[in-house]
């Protein structure tokens, strides 16, 4: 939560105090608004945790001040004096049950704050306002080639035509790719992500420069070195100077004139892009089928829907198959709405935790709510004395109602604190597609209608019971001991405690199912070993390396000094390195098989230094590693993985055979080794086949030597510097980013996957903790009640053991029921969650046998401890007090 | 000579308001950063209780609100010390300085200062 909106949240909450107290009605109000505008204003200067404890420390110094008011000036109506006496006595009954006030608070402070801050997350992702015009009508378009492992994958630039000519339902669309650029001076070198997108971009996006110009179609040719700054690389470079416009910046070697700046806030399809520059294609390129690198953005026409789009997709998809079949015969067209294709996968984790917190926050509810019942019961008799002394009683229904308010006030301010705290947390939530617009804020929305929901949850369960209690036959009441008032209260509180465990048990299972989705993920092999390994980029710019044998001498050159480094055991460098760069395929034939129709002849590929796969912990499977033999000069070789062996080479030994790759005029090339499956495209991902090259032969763009690997003895992290001095005393202009180690990469790949598994854990543990309270709650509430019944029992000659057994079976028979409930609820609910399960059914009755019997061990200790009571009532006492 | 029967006494807060504004008219933030300035700290009036002392100084005369503005903020109201106030303020100092002088021989004496003050 930002400070700013902290504050003007306490400056809300204060100023409804401060109409209670007597300065502010004396005429003072207004001055002590502004007061308190100004001490919250300081405070917020050190955020928004401050904030509230200035808030928590101001409202208490607030109300106390008041009750010690000297102030005898201005006469009191009677309701502003009753209202006084009933906060007063709320707080002296708070005083005197400690446990109770907590209870109440603690739950709904949980139950509030772990919504409030849940539902502030859901609502910055999956209710972003994109910053474009009418952002509902902009869609993705990608291709679908599952049949090669891609279901999302890029267009081609001759696609990218076809789409926006032979589309109607699109008013507009715009293609990008990605580009890095070398940014030189003002300042130290710096790599910068870019994107370099056609003209109409702008218009399909809606979105102008906010200084200067975006560019012509006419100025859409390739090379063309124009540029429009994001408002945040102007700031910081440029000082935010208007006069950049017409001014030229280094952009990779190369002059480039910056025509724009764009608003501040505009971010597409990656936060961390800071440049704009005009894609333009040959006439060569516009024919180009085969390189899949662009990403289509579209604008539906007003009366069009995403429906009508897909299906002319569809057309044009089919259409192309039949023209190009040498390119598009696997390949699909579909339009995803922009915002679903930033959320992604995160929506279905969103909406389970969404569920869950909401769950736990009914369980909360009905814990209060039976706090609320066994409190009122306790005080029957106080109510009947009071009701005899002639108390109104509608004001003791008010008293009561002051008492809710003001639980439920706390409850809700401690929320908020709550909810505070784990924003740094739960912003890891956010897809990284939208982390540059999604702000984690607390709503006041969620937080007042949490509010309300536990305020009315007091109020229904705090009021009822005391209205009906303040109904009693006095001197009934008066006389007798205080049981029994409520007894017919004790259904509808079983009936709450079943809820709670049903809940319960559906949360439990999901969490469980969660669990155990991430041990199978954590426990997938990788193929490489991770450990103390240093990763480092070098983007090498395209213009002062366009000679390969210069590429290859850089590599060599600086993978020489590198594994000179005492503490360097091996050292690489490839073209992309597991789960960093996903993509990248290409077609190729194999030699002297029989070509299989089913089979698409597509591989990931990459290059590789020498050491480079030794350094990861390729296991190589038969042949060898590159080595020095794998020169430009060297004959033509490759590397496979034993998927691409298995699919192409089925019952065969491929180890000497040939292949070629892109285009029959390349040369064959020779496998000498085979690796082990390696989970380069994400843990989760099924392993695609997969070809590597060595970096001296090969010269395509993406084929360009980029990411560094180094094995260490010791912490990878200390090789920092001397790895990245290496690297400038060959070239000293040389842009190193992407710091990493491997374990990291790693960790970042399961990042979001253990945050979902930690939280729904969490709240499956706040919610089997809060059903066991409940539990335990209505059981000690039923041994107070019949304590004079069981003094009797055992007066007569019954068995402790006996009576201990009726309440265990008391709680465990509701257990039971409510376990039921909540296993059907689960079976339907788990469904929900599919797609974030891995390796395990929604439906694993394992995992809901496990979490059953779970339920009923934490239920049978709840139910224990009061049983254990009721066994040892003093039969006499019990009687005595009757 | 001191009346030390003199009633009521200023309460700290009053106290601390009184001798905020003697050298110069200031309003109720105004108030807090001087006691908070002058007590390192120590003290910190909130909102609640200094108004509450505020109404009463003024009932009773010690403090009057002047017509000065704040361009800043409107809802400001300064207050200055009266010449009653002032009285007040000397009287209390001088009964609490006989309190101390009669525990002093008694041979309470104050614990040496501890942390910052």
């Amino acid at each position: 939560m930002s400070a700013t909106l902290a504050a003007s949240f306490a400056r809300r909450a204060y100023s409804s105090l401060l109409r209670l107290h007597p300065a502010s009605r004396a005429g003072y109000g207004s001055q002590m608004a502004s007061t308190f505008d100004a001490v919250i204003d300081r405070a917020a200067a050190r955020g928004s945790l401050a904030v509230l404890a200035t808030l928590v420390t101001e409202s208490a110094g607030l109300l106390a001040s008041r009750a010690s008011s000297p102030l005898p000036a201005t006469p009191r109506t009677p309701l502003m004096r009753n209202i006084t006496q009933d906060v007063r006595f709320a707080l002296r009954t708070f005083k005197r049950r400690p446990g109770f006030t907590a209870a109440v608070i603690a739950t709904l402070a949980l139950g509030i704050g772990a919504n409030a801050a849940i539902f502030s997350v859901a609502n910055a992702v999956l209710l972003q306002r994109l910053p474009f015009k009418d952002p509902s009508r902009l869609v993705m378009v990608w291709q679908d080639a599952t049949a090669l492992g891609f279901p999302r994958n890029d267009s081609t630039p001759a696609d990218y035509f076809d789409v926006a000519a032979s589309v109607p339902a699109l008013e507009s669309t715009g293609a990008v790719t990605y580009v890095s650029f070398n940014l030189v001076g003002p300042g130290e070198p710096e790599l910068v992500n870019g994107l370099q997108a056609t003209s109409s971009l702008f218009q399909t996006l809606g979105v102008q420069p906010l200084v200067g110009r975006g560019w012509r179609a006419d100025e859409d040719t390739p090379g063309n070195r124009l540029a429009v700054l994001s408002y945040s690389l102007w700031k910081r470079r440029f000082n935010a100077d208007p006069g950049i416009i017409e001014r030229t910046v280094d952009l990779s070697g190369n002059p480039y004139t910056v025509i724009g700046v764009m608003p501040e806030g505009f971010e597409i399809l990656d936060p961390a892009v800071l440049i704009l520059t005009p894609l333009g294609f040959s006439a060569d390129r516009k024919q180009d089928r085969g390189s899949h690198f662009i990403d289509v953005v579209g604008r539906l026409r007003p009366d069009a829907t995403v429906t009508l789009a897909n299906a002319q997709l569809r057309a044009l998809a089919e259409r192309l198959k039949v023209e190009h079949p040498q390119t598009n015969h696997a390949t699909g067209m579909y339009a995803v709405p922009l915002l679903d294709d930033y959320v992604g996968d995160a929506r279905t984790a969103l909406i389970a935790l969404v569920v869950a917190v909401g769950c736990v926050l009914l369980i909360a509810c009905v814990n209060v709510a039976n706090l609320m019942l066994t409190h009122a019961a306790g005080r029957a008799r106080e109510m009947a004395v009071r009701t005899a002394l002639g108390a109104d009683r509608r004001r003791l229904v008010r008293q009561l109602l002051t008492e809710s308010l003001l639980l439920a006030f706390a409850g809700g301010i401690l929320g908020v604190v709550v909810a505070a705290q784990s924003f740094g947390l739960l912003s890891l939530l956010i897809p990284r597609a939208l982390s540059g617009l999604s702000h984690v804020t607390l709503d006041p929305r969620v937080l007042l209608v949490t509010t309300a929901l536990a305020v009315l949850t007091g109020l229904l369960f705090g009021i009822a019971p005391a209205w009906r209690a303040s109904r009693v036959e006095t001197a009934m009441s008066v006389t007798r001991s205080s049981r029994g008032v409520l007894g017919s209260g004790t259904r509808f509180r079983s009936a709450l405690v079943v809820t709670e465990i049903a809940l319960a048990t559906a949360v439990l299972i999901a969490a469980g199912l969660l669990v155990q989705s991430f041990r199978a993920v954590r426990a997938v092999p990788l193929g490489f070993e991770p450990a103390q390994v240093l990763t480092m980029r070098t983007s090498l710019p395209r213009r002062t390396y366009a000679d390969p044998a210069k590429r290859t001498q850089f590599v060599e050159a600086v993978l020489e000094r590198v594994r000179q480094l005492p503490g360097v055991t091996s050292a690489g460098i490839g073209s992309a390195l597991p789960l960093v760069w996903k993509g990248g395929t290409a077609g190729f034939i194999p030699e002297g098989v029989p070509i299989d129709r089913s089979l698409h002849y597509d591989a990931n590929n990459r290059t590789a230094s020498t050491g480079y796969m030794e350094t990861l912990g390729f296991t190589l499977k038969s042949g060898r590693f590159f080595d020095s033999r794998d020169s430009a000069t060297g004959a033509p070789v490759g590397i496979i993985n034993e998927t691409m062996a298995r699919q192409y080479w089925p019952n065969l030994d491929p180890l000497g055979r040939r292949f070629k790759y892109d285009g029959p005029e390349s040369p064959w090339r020779t496998i000498v080794g085979i690796v082990a499956d390696t989970r380069v495209m994400g843990i989760e991902r099924p392993t695609r086949a997969e070809m590597y090259f060595p970096i001296a032969q090969s010269s395509e763009n993406w084929m360009w030597p980029r990411d560094m690997a180094i094995k260490t003895t010791g912490d990878p992290s200390s090789f920092v510097r001397a790895a990245s001095e290496a690297v400038w005393a060959v070239d000293r202009d040389q842009p190193i980013s992407n710091i990493d180690t491997m374990d990291e990469i790693v960790a970042r790949e399961l990042k979001e996957r253990q945050l979902q598994t930690t939280l729904m854990t969490t709240f499956a543990g706040l919610a089997l903790f809060l059903a066991a309270v409940g539990i335990y709650g209505v059981l000690s509430f039923m041994v107070t009640e019949r304590t004079a019944e069981i003094g009797v029992r055992l007066a007569l000659g019954g068995h402790p053991s006996g009576i201990r057994a009726r309440f265990v079976w008391r709680g465990l028979s509701l257990a039971a029921l409510g376990l039921a409930i909540g296993l059907v609820g689960a079976f339907w609910g788990t469904a929900l969650i599919d797609r974030l399960l891995f390796n395990v059914r929604a439906h694993d009755w394992r995992m809901f046998a496990v979490q059953a019997a779970v339920i009923v061990i934490v239920c049978l200790a709840a139910a224990y401890l009061p049983a254990r009571r009721a066994s040892q009532v003093d039969p006499i006492t019990a009687l005595r007090n009757e | 000579m001191t009346d030390l029967n003199r009633t009521p006494a200023l309460s700290p807060q009053q106290f601390h308001i009184l001798l905020a504004l003697t050298d110069e008219d200031r309003h109720g933030y105004g108030i807090i950063l001087e006691v908070a300035d002058r007590t390192g700290g120590a003290v910190r009036l909130g909102t609640g209780p200094l108004y509450t002392a505020i109404s009463r100084l003024a009932a009773t005369g010690l403090i009057e609100e002047t017509s000065r503005r704040d361009r800043d903020d409107e809802r400001r109201r300064y207050y200055r010390l009266t010449t009653a106030g002032r009285e007040a303020l000397k009287a209390d100092a001088s009964r609490l300085e006989a309190l101390v002088t009669q525990a002093r021989r008694k041979g309470i004496r104050s614990a040496p200062a501890k942390g910052r003050g």
